[in-house]
């Protein structure tokens, strides 16, 4: 985080990641699929946002456990935005995901394991906010939503990752199968995916970069 | 010569056809709007980085300004 906060020239990276996304993304030749048609292309927009989501938790897993290390408020900080831009992700990725769902599988909430789980994850997170808000000692407040923070990013792997791999989902990849990539992605998908998953997730850390700097400011303010 | 000819043009239809059979937007790409759309989200897009990227100018102005003070 210290070396995104540094430099500069990822946020150009993340510019032209994502200007290629979405030139690729809408013209580049998808698979003909029946139901998903022309929709398909949405994985280039609704799926990275689970995975910045992802890693802007993970960050925020390591900031706090930095937190817990060192006891430096910085990291506190880190630790927090990281989050709060992650859940925005997260929350995001639901609402597409339930537009998405709305025309291809019927109606915006199947119940689908994959779907229950993932709210399940964002309801642990909003609890952390939650927990953040009702704690006034500042030390305390940092120390308590650190913990926290280790344990709701331990319940959420399992939940997005494991559990609906076990039953049958309306996601690809899920009920059974060994993981997304051996059956479903297509090589031009992928060229236009991987990117959007980098560029979004970069995105992601450049939000949060600009929350932290701000928060950071304050805090030398208020000294 | 021909009737290969043809034989082949009528498999390529036939082919054709299949792929058709699965709706997709053809006939917008066909016609070209899909750039108009394209374009409309770069300047979406275009737009909220320079957003973005002034609102990061302005912060590091005034980081300079309270480590100076």
């Amino acid at each position: 985080m210290n070396y995104l906060m540094r430099t500069k020239w990822w946020k150009w990276l993340t510019m032209a990641l994502l200007v290629y996304v979405v030139i690729g993304g809408f013209l580049f030749p998808v698979p003909r699929l029946p139901i998903l048609n022309e929709t398909i292309r949405v994985l280039h927009f609704h799926v990275p946002m689970w995975f910045g989501m992802l890693f802007l938790f993970v960050a925020s897993v390591v900031h706090a456990i930095k937190y817990l290390s060192s006891g430096k408020i910085e990291n506190d900080i880190m630790s927090n935005q990281l989050a709060i831009v992650g859940t925005l992700f997260g929350i995001l990725g639901m609402l597409t995901g339930m537009f998405w769902a709305t025309f291809t599988w019927g109606e915006p909430w199947s119940s689908d394991p994959k779907q229950n789980a993932s709210a399940i994850g964002l309801l642990i997170y909003f609890a952390y906010f939650i927990l953040r808000g009702s704690i006034q000692d500042e030390q305390q407040k940092a120390k308590v939503s650190a913990v926290y923070n280790i344990f709701a990013f331990a319940a959420l792997v399992p939940l997005l990752f494991i559990l609906p791999r076990l039953t049958d989902s309306l996601h690809p990849g899920n009920g059974g199968n060994p993981g997304f990539n051996a059956y479903d992605l297509d090589s031009n998908l992928r060229k236009v995916f991987y990117t959007a998953v980098i560029g979004w997730t970069l995105l992601g850390f450049w939000i949060a970069t600009i929350k932290i700097r701000y928060k950071l400011l304050l805090e030398k303010i208020d000294d | 010569m021909s009737i290969i000819a043809n034989l082949f043009l009528s498999i390529s239809v036939v082919f054709n056809d299949i792929l058709l059979q699965i709706p997709m937007a053809d006939t917008f790409r066909s016609e070209g709007k899909i750039y108009v759309v394209i374009g409309i989200i770069l300047i979406l897009l275009i737009g909220f980085f320079l957003y973005l990227w002034r609102v990061d100018k302005k912060l590091d102005k005034l980081e300079d300004e309270i480590k100076n003070k």
